[in-house]
């Protein structure tokens, strides 16, 4: 039977290759695009080195000082009472504003009150953002730094190429130790091999190069940087403050807790924060953390809500909506061609009911025509995908990433491309198989 | 024969429908690919106001460990060193507030009930000459407006649009973080970035140097980028610090934009597909239409009908098809400027249903034109007997 | 009222030369019932197609009307057919989407006579077949003996001086054919108008005036 389709199906493509072109032209094209929006999502949002935890990960970049400021409102009421007046008067406290400061937070203040939460596996403090220009030969390069500390390199999968990451003595001793990314190697040294034990300037300073990781090139934060240091090392201007200050801090939760369960630790860890170190900026009463998942932090750069929940919660629905806009109208033109190259052959469809074939096989045999030929144009949109990635990878289109191909990647195209055959195939299919036998025989004439 | 046609239409609405729906998705995304393009074009258009061009920046970290006597001179110190360069024109402090680098200062002022919200930039008077700012009415700052008792500020040309429109306001005192006389109106400061809106913006004169954060440098033409090795270690040397980067005004012109032009390209590519396809498809429709409707064309041949006839009466029922489609389109679409869903101004949304509507109609005609006109080239002859 | 001189149709592929009508002379005078007989493929479908200017032939030259056609494709001849010519078919040609009423319509569509006027004119062409009744239906509702009714009344709504009819009751029972034969001879004897008929049968062939034979293209009887 399948043989029997297989062949049939071939022979469609090549009878009329007009329409055989324009469908395989959108299938491609329309799938091709799919398949570069998964693999960036897939790079950027998958579990693959270095973010083999991330589904673990719980992020507080930012520490909010506030205070609500209320309104009390008296009302006098008058009513009767057995027609005497009555005064009724009430009390009502508003919120009629707040002021905020948010901030990175400082160290110490989350080593102190964060370090020992019982969902958390591990925790790391980093500075992010910091950035150094070098000197090569006159020619500038920027470094974008990370000041992290050991526990960087559990909760971050870097893949070690050559020597080794700092540890806790090191760290200590504010060693001035290095750990660079294989790009900034081939960048400052111009070579990827023997780079381990050489000297770097940074700063001013000389730094000994003593590991190499591979750069993977994401945008989501934390994992792409050029050089990762001690924090210890790092030049920190405003130590007097207790709460304020340049670091983010990032969470493991413990295998089998929910993320949710840390979130309302590390909410509760807030509130047990001492309000009258002397350093506190004046007028603030309240502190406040916001965690947020991995995925959530995302979703804020593209929609914000101060509720990271909510946030990832509108971002994937505008993805989901954008796509689906998307998808909907080649699959809505592949119908239509399909609608009209199916009634072309009606009288087939004719005979093969007159010789006993039922509706089922009828939708059968054009869903899987239908997917045969999505499949063929999946090839040809995977070519254009691989295609478009490299481009995009070599032009530095999208500043700061890389696309992958990984076997998911394939895995994922494979079953988008299977969806959308099969979609496409059977409203045709069905409209096609209710087809009376004796007009289905009928020469398809006025 | 238009009523005709529709009859045609109606009595086949089922596979019409189909059609119908695709045309009016198609109209639906073109919509708000176009929407979302001309409101970012719209605003890459307006000027600046201030040159990128042979413009520097240094940024500036560590400047906070000074206490402020000794970051005074420092700075002073920089600024002597800086403009003594041969390749710099010209020197200019800006706080934290610099072009493109995201920091934004905004402030609300109510002045007996009339509330104002503009965003902030203190400025020196170097900036001027730096980046090149465009002075429309009165003058800018001089040196002697720091000893003013009440404070001299210089506006944008559209916190003057939204707030004072009516008369020239000049030596007009008003209050906005305290008394404040307004001696100047530039057209444009947009330091926020290419894709930002332009807001009432207000430069206040500050005596800063005290608290630094950005420098920028108008370079003598087209300096080498060699020179930053240059200026970087005069930069260290000068302030005792490390923690500084060098960068130009395209450079960070480029960086803040990239983001938005990723996406407009994205968009305009799928878009473009999408319209391909959609144009593909229908073409590949209408020919298999007309195709299968070959005895049809015979016999209105031979009740007399002329070939233009024929390529009319296609022509018409796809246009018509199509005038529906746009039409419930266009209702949907027209929803936005009128319920005022959004903020943005109604002008945006009525172009884009008339480049929608217009790029719809020329892709319909374009597909349907040769289909048409191969339905009126069909013999009646063979058309009628087919045997 | 019809004359054809000499007239030759062949056929050209790259290998094949079929000569379809050989040298043809004919004369059709005005309000002549005539019948045109022939094993399949001996050309009688393309000499119809010739008197009706739907084919052009490939040598000779007619006159219909009195008028001589040269350019086929003019808006003349268009015009000339939709109001000198009225056409059926053996397989009826009605258009599916459209009723009754709007398909005998169609003939008026491309002269400029008005809607109202339309509709009352193709009225009066059904119910003069009968079919009055059935104006709103559609053409898949209808017998094949109504189908051809509603194409005859289609033919005749714009008043044609010539009827050309293909084998007319070829896809019709003998019954609902007689009905059909009956009202061509009708239109004949009481309209005057000139009929040309190819037909398979020989006896409606007999109800006509005159039989022409045809055999391989060529005329022999």
């Amino acid at each position: 039977m399948i043989s029997n389709y297989l062949k049939l199906a071939w022979r469609m493509l090549g009878r009329n290759k007009f329409f055989t072109f324009i469908s395989l032209f959108g299938i491609s094209f329309t799938l091709g695009i799919l398949m570069v929006i998964l693999s960036f999502l897939q790079s950027e949002l998958g579990t693959n080195r270095p973010l083999t935890h991330k589904n673990d990960f719980v992020v507080v970049n930012m520490l909010t000082l506030k205070t609500e400021f209320f309104d009390t409102i008296v009302g006098v009421d008058t009513s009767f009472i057995d027609s005497k007046m009555v005064l009724d008067s009430t009390l009502e406290i508003k919120s009629s504003g707040s002021m905020q400061w948010n901030s990175e937070m400082n160290n110490g203040i989350a080593e102190e009150y964060l370090s020992d939460l019982p969902s958390a596996e591990k925790m790391t403090v980093f500075i992010e953002h910091s950035e150094y220009d070098v000197y090569i030969n006159g020619v500038k390069l920027k470094l974008h730094s990370l000041h992290g500390d050991v526990n960087y390199w559990d909760l971050i999968d870097h893949q070690i190429l050559d020597g080794r990451v700092f540890d806790k003595a090191e760290f200590d001793q504010a060693a001035k130790v290095v750990v660079i990314s294989d790009k900034t190697a081939l960048n400052y040294f111009g070579k990827t091999t023997g780079v381990v034990g050489n000297e770097m300037l940074l700063d001013g300073l000389n730094y000994k190069v003593i590991g190499m990781y591979k750069h993977f090139g994401k945008i989501v934060p934390y994992v792409s940087p050029d050089v990762v240091l001690p924090y210890t090392c790092a030049q920190l201007d405003n130590q007097d403050s207790f709460y304020h200050g340049f670091f983010c801090t990032l969470f493991k939760k413990k295998s089998g807790v929910s993320s949710e369960k840390l979130k309302e630790e590390i909410k509760y860890a807030a509130s047990t924060i001492p309000m009258d170190h002397p350093s506190k900026p004046e007028g603030y009463e309240q502190l406040e953390f916001n965690p947020a998942t991995y995925d959530e932090v995302f979703a804020q750069a593209i929609y914000y809500e101060r509720e990271a929940s909510k946030s990832l919660w509108i971002a994937k629905w505008i993805l989901i909506s954008l796509m689906s806009f998307f998808i909907v109208l080649p699959t809505l033109n592949l119908i239509n061609l399909n609608v009209s190259r199916i009634l072309d052959r009606s009288s087939e469809i004719g005979v093969r009911k007159a010789f006993g074939a039922h509706k089922g096989n009828i939708v059968a045999q054009f869903v899987f025509e239908n997917v045969l030929q999505t499949l063929l144009g999946g090839l040809i949109g995977l070519g254009l995908a691989v295609f478009l990635i490299k481009l995009i990878n070599k032009s530095g289109f999208i500043r700061n990433a890389i696309l992958e191909l990984s076997p998911n990647f394939f895995l994922y195209s494979f079953l988008v491309t299977l969806l959308f055959g099969i979609l496409s195939g059977l409203l045709p299919a069905i409209k096609m198989s209710k087809l009376q036998i004796v007009n289905a025989l009928k020469e398809n004439k006025l | 024969m238009i009523k005709h046609v529709f009859k045609l239409l109606w009595n086949k609405k089922g596979s019409n429908a189909l059609m119908a729906l695709e045309i009016f998705l198609s109209f639906i995304v073109l919509f708000f690919v176009l929407s979302y393009l001309f409101f970012n074009l719209d605003r890459v258009n307006q000027t600046l106001g201030f040159e990128t061009e042979n413009v520097w920046m240094i940024e500036m970290d560590a400047i906070d460990k000074l206490d402020s006597l000794e970051a005074v001179t420092t700075l002073q110190n920089l600024k002597r060193n800086l403009i003594n360069l041969k390749e710099i024109e010209s020197v200019s402090f800006t706080e934290s507030i610099a072009p493109f680098k995201g920091n934004q200062w905004r402030t609300g002022t109510d002045d007996n009930g009339f509330n104002m919200n503009t965003l902030m930039c203190p400025v020196d008077t170097d900036l001027l000459a730096t980046v090149g700012l465009n002075v429309v009415q009165g003058r800018w700052y001089t040196e002697e407006d720091l000893n003013e008792t009440i404070k001299p500020i210089v506006v944008n040309q559209a916190f003057i649009d939204r707030y004072y429109p009516d008369k020239s306001m000049i030596d007009s005192i008003f209050i906005l973080n305290g008394d404040r006389r307004l001696i100047g109106v530039i057209d444009e400061y947009r330091y926020i970035g290419e894709f930002a809106d332009s807001e009432p913006t207000v430069m206040e004169l500050t005596d800063y140097f005290q608290n630094m954060g950005n420098v920028l440098l108008k370079m003598k033409g087209d300096i080498p980028t060699s020179f930053e090795e240059e200026l970087y270690n005069l930069t260290n040397t000068t302030i005792k610090s490390t923690s500084n980067t060098i960068t130009t005004l395209e450079y960070e012109r480029a960086k803040d934009s990239n983001e938005s032009w990723v996406l407009i390209v994205a968009l305009l590519f799928i878009c473009g597909f999408l319209c391909i396809n959609v144009a593909l498809g229908l073409f590949g429709v209408l020919w298999y239409n007309i195709n299968k409707r070959r005895s049809e064309i015979g016999l209105r041949q031979a009740l007399g009908a002329h070939s233009i006839d024929i390529t009319k009466q296609f022509i018409l029922e796809i246009l018509l098809l199509t005038l529906l489609a746009v039409g419930l389109g266009i209702f949907f679409a027209i929803q936005i400027p009128l319920l005022k869903v959004t903020e943005y101004p109604d002008s945006l949304f009525y172009r884009s249903i008339l480049f929608s509507t217009l790029i719809i109609f020329l892709l319909v005609i374009t597909c349907a034109l040769f289909p048409s006109v191969q339905a009126a080239r069909i013999s009646p002859a063979d058309s009628l007997h087919e045997d | 009222m019809i004359k054809l001189n000499k007239i030759s149709k062949v056929y050209r592929t790259k290998t094949i030369e079929t000569t379809a009508l050989n040298e043809i002379d004919l004369h059709i005078p005005k309000g002549e019932f005539l019948s045109i007989m022939g094993p399949s493929g001996c050309g009688k479908s393309t000499l119809l197609n010739i008197m009706g200017l739907l084919d052009e032939p490939s040598d000779g030259s007619i006159l219909v009307s009195g008028q001589s056609i040269k350019n086929y494709a003019s808006r003349e001849t268009s015009k000339f057919r939709n109001q000198k010519l009225g056409f059926i078919f053996q397989s009826f040609h009605l258009i599916p989407d459209l009723s009754v009423l709007d398909n005998v319509e169609l003939p008026l569509l491309y002269r400029n006579v008005s809607s109202k006027d339309r509709k009352q004119m193709a009225s009066a062409a059904l119910e003069s077949v009968g079919l009055a009744n059935r104006k709103s239906h559609f053409p898949s509702q209808l017998s094949g003996g109504q189908k051809q009714r509603v194409a005859i009344a289609r033919a005749i709504v714009g008043n044609p001086e010539i009827i050309l009819a293909d084998e007319p009751t070829g896809n019709l029972d003998s019954v609902m054919g007689n009905e059909v034969m009956d009202i061509l001879t009708k239109l004949n004897t009481q309209n005057g108008t000139t009929i040309v008929m190819v037909t398979h049968d020989e006896s409606m062939a007999k109800k006509t005036h005159r039989l022409v034979r045809l055999y391989d293209g060529s005329q022999v009887a």
